[in-house]
């Protein structure tokens, strides 16, 4: 029990007393200002870690999220090329099967090897396609062109052989990758026109070009051979249109699984970012009512302070 | 018995309240003044030799008046001495704990372009880039969230360094030791110790009862609170009324003389600054060479704990050596990934051939630049190799299978990402360098270190400083100055002023019948 008191000691016991509250009041303003209440490793370590460990998990799940949408981009350029391949390929089904009737004239011969020679021109073309600057069906050569036609009809592939580390990934989770690409040749094949040797749908075109110049031949054994041939790539055809068809089916697959993956880490995202919320972010209502009490306790402590220190003296009675 | 004896009587009351005045007067002027204690006039019944007959024939005696014995203070030595040695304690953990805040600081992973943060930007910057390995904008955000990651390490090394070199200097600048906090702690030192003594010499001279040397006491002892921020010390009083102080068990004051004091001096680079106690007349003559092995506490105490590599928890040097070991990590891991090749497969950049299409070229550029001298990476060396920064296409994406003389088989495979999954595997790799765990749980585990060890430290001295606070305040109010207790003395002292001057015109009147009394 302390009896006597110095003035001093009543003046820094307020002044003590106003600081104390002051600094509370400072804190909890950080706090609402900035809707954190741990803003430094200081405030809580513990909980300081978890944030990074949160935020570090958040980094991961964006870069996921922005491969997902890469490949999903990749997809859709792949789907939209391979469609217009399958309606191409039904195309030549048609012109094959009324290049088949052994009545056709010459100059209708003659149009439907024009219109065939404009669709390999256009499934050249998206062979060809590039997304963001990648050759899509050159495998890992996405600087070198998947397929160039030369003047005598050779068509090359200028992409990785399917055999081998042909794959492009990205990763959608923390060791999941998404395979972006097919391997061109396996899809389209190619055709070398000094030996007429080749394989998939290019030989399968240039095949039956072939069949229908001889079919329009004036050597009536050549021009039957020819008719021949054109029933034969038939069925070529239609080989060629389940190869391409499978692979539309097999990378529709992987898009739903990006379309998953995308779902997934949406989720994650909000999971993690509340996470992070719970133990980083201040409640605002609970936040600013401690701060208005602060305040009353403050102004509480300025007025006694003031009354102590101004009216209760001896020096205003005397 | 006379009237002049009665005038007399009433003067000396005049002279003693007058003095009492003063002292009150004194007292309100150092109300407010830091250490100094309310001084008290002691006054006493002054014998008088004023005989006078009484009707039984005895002589009566009246007293002579009223004269002052002392002006004297509360004071405790003990309490002083306690409180004394209680505020170094706080002073060492406050010193301590600002070093420890600074480290927190430097290593606030939580605030804006933290280390973590440059890490996770460089890895999202790597798997972008397996999105299109050959896009040049890609690779040049790659290879500037590898240069902010190198950055950032510079940085904290930096920071480290410069906040040691405050505290202690740099052991290979003697001028800086001298410089330094601990430096300026010392010159204090040994500059109240000087005081002190003078002090001592003038107290020792001076008669106990004159209020002045109450004065000089008050001043010593604000002094000595001074002195026990920045070092502990033992002090006994001696018959003369001088302290004598010890400082880790050295005499450095005796009576009126300083006879030791500190000097700082170039230490090793575990402790770069050494304080030794030395002799005043020649420094030469060294009594102890270290003192921080005898502190218990003071800002010095702290001040070279925290920045001694050997002290125990915490320290500077001991970050420093953490964030020296992931930058070295960090930086093997990435360079050997971009110079991989094991015979079958091997890293590759990629460049240009004859007709300037792009191809794949073995990887040849180390990311990071090799430190000169076959130096170790460290943080505050690692620094992004200037070749790769001004052409990105070096930075090798991809890793293929190599012929016999080191060349890809397939040189058109740019879209290869293989070697960039290794530089993404790292985030989750666990490092038997770092003690089985990842990169990032490392630096988190440090950072968490320094911040629990900071809060650890914040609650002793928040402790501690209570302490200081109870003791303090008793002392103070106990002795301190209270305001209203002046007053009352003032109008005491007021009133029996002027009750003794109606005394000395009474007997003036008195005097005056009698004089007239003769005519």
């Amino acid at each position: 029990m302390i009896t006597r008191v110095s003035t001093i000691s009543m003046q820094n016991n307020l002044i003590n007393q106003l600081a104390s509250n002051q600094s509370k009041m400072y804190e909890l303003q950080i706090q609402a200002m900035t809707g954190k209440k741990v803003n430094s490793f200081l405030d809580n370590p513990v909980d300081a870690a978890k944030i990074l460990t949160l935020n570090n998990g958040i980094g991961k799940v964006e870069s996921y999220q922005k491969n997902v949408a890469a490949a999903q981009g990749e997809y859709d350029a792949m789907d939209s090329a391979l469609e217009i391949v399958v309606e191409k390929l039904q195309r030549v089904n048609e012109l094959a099967n009324s290049a088949a009737n052994e009545y056709q004239t010459k100059e209708s011969l003659e149009a439907i090897k024009n219109e065939l020679a404009s669709i390999k021109q256009t499934i050249v073309d998206m062979a060809n396609t590039q997304y963001d600057g990648k050759y899509i069906f050159s495998g890992t050569n996405i600087e070198t062109p998947s397929f160039i036609m030369s003047d005598d009809g050779t068509i090359t592939y200028g992409g990785t052989p399917q055999t081998g580390d042909y794959k492009r990934q990205l990763e959608v989770a923390e060791g999941t990758y998404l395979t972006l690409n097919a391997a061109g040749d396996s899809v389209f094949g190619s055709y070398n026109a000094v030996d007429g040797t080749g394989e998939g749908l290019f030989k399968t075109i240039s095949d039956l070009e072939k069949a229908i110049d001889e079919a329009s031949s004036d050597d009536e054994a050549v021009s039957k051979a020819g008719f021949a041939a054109i029933r034969e790539s038939i069925n070529s055809v239609h080989n060629d249109i389940t190869t391409v068809t499978n692979t539309r089916t097999q990378f529709g697959t992987l898009a739903q699984k990006a379309d998953l993956s995308e779902n997934s880490l949406a989720d994650n995202l909000i999971l993690l970012q509340s996470d992070r919320s719970e133990v980083q972010d201040v409640d605002l209502f609970e936040a600013y009512s401690n701060l208005i009490s602060q305040q009353y306790a403050l102004q509480a402590s300025m007025q006694v302070g003031a009354m102590t220190l101004q009216q209760s003296s001896l020096l205003n009675y005397i | 018995m006379s009237i002049i004896g009665s005038m007399n009587i009433a003067q000396s009351a005049l002279n003693v309240n007058q003095m009492g005045l003063m002292v009150v007067s004194n007292n309100v002027a150092n109300m407010n003044t830091p250490g100094y204690l309310k001084q008290r006039l002691n006054q006493a019944e002054m014998l008088g030799y004023t005989p006078y007959a009484s009707s039984k024939g005895i002589q009566i005696y009246t007293g002579g008046g009223v004269t002052i014995t002392d002006i004297s203070q509360y004071t405790n030595q003990q309490m002083l001495d306690y409180m004394n040695t209680q505020n170094s304690e706080l002073e060492a953990l406050n010193a301590k704990l600002s070093g420890l805040g600074d480290l927190a600081d430097i290593m606030n992973e939580l605030g804006d372009g933290a280390l973590s943060e440059a890490m996770t930007d460089f890895y999202a910057a790597a798997q972008r880039l397996t999105q299109n390995p050959s896009d040049s904008v890609l690779r040049i955000n790659y290879i500037n969230a590898a240069q902010n990651v190198a950055e950032k390490f510079n940085e904290i090394s930096s920071s480290l360094t410069t906040k040691r070199n405050e505290l202690v200097g740099d052991v290979n600048y003697p001028q800086s030791v001298k410089e330094s906090q601990a430096g300026i702690i010392t010159e204090s030192v040994n500059s109240i110790l000087s005081q002190i003594a003078t002090l001592n010499d003038t107290i020792g001279k001076m008669s106990s009862t004159d209020s002045t040397s109450n004065n000089l006491i008050n001043q010593r002892n604000s002094l000595l609170s001074e002195l026990s921020s920045l070092v502990d010390f033992s002090s006994t009083i001696n018959a003369n009324g001088a302290v004598n102080i010890k400082i880790a068990g050295v005499d450095v004051i005796q009576g009126g003389t300083q006879t030791a004091k500190l000097d700082i001096t170039v230490g090793g680079a575990d402790n770069p600054a050494k304080v030794q106690i030395v002799s005043t007349d020649d420094s030469s003559k060294v009594k102890i060479s270290d003192i921080s092995e005898n502190l218990t506490g003071g800002q010095l105490k702290g001040v070279l704990d925290a920045a001694s590599n050997s002290a125990d928890g915490i320290t500077f040097a001991k970050v420093q050596d953490s964030i020296n070991l992931l930058a070295k990590t960090f930086a093997e891991e990435v360079n050997a990934i971009q110079l991989f090749n094991d015979g079958n497969t091997a890293a590759m950049a990629i460049g240009l051939d004859a007709d300037g299409n792009k191809i794949l070229v073995p990887s040849t550029e180390p990311i990071f630049q090799i430190p000169a001298d076959g130096a170790d990476f460290d943080a505050s060396n690692i620094k992004i190799n200037q070749a790769v920064y001004d052409n990105p296409n070096l930075i090798a994406t991809a890793r293929v299978e190599i012929d016999a003389d080191g060349n890809p088989l397939d040189p058109l495979a740019i879209g290869n990402t293989n070697n960039l999954k290794e530089v993404i595997a790292l985030q989750t790799k666990n490092f038997k360098e770092l003690g089985g765990v990842t990169f990032e749980s490392s630096l988190k585990s440090l950072v968490t270190r320094v911040a629990l060890e900071a809060d650890e430290y914040q609650n002793k001295a928040d402790a501690q400083a209570d302490v200081v606070d109870q003791i303090q305040n008793k002392y103070v109010s106990n002795g301190a100055v209270n305001l209203d207790e002046e007053l009352v003395d003032m109008v005491k002292y007021q009133r029996a002023y002027e009750a003794a001057s109606r005394v000395f015109s009474a007997c003036n009147e008195m005097l005056q019948v009698l004089v007239s009394l003769g005519k």
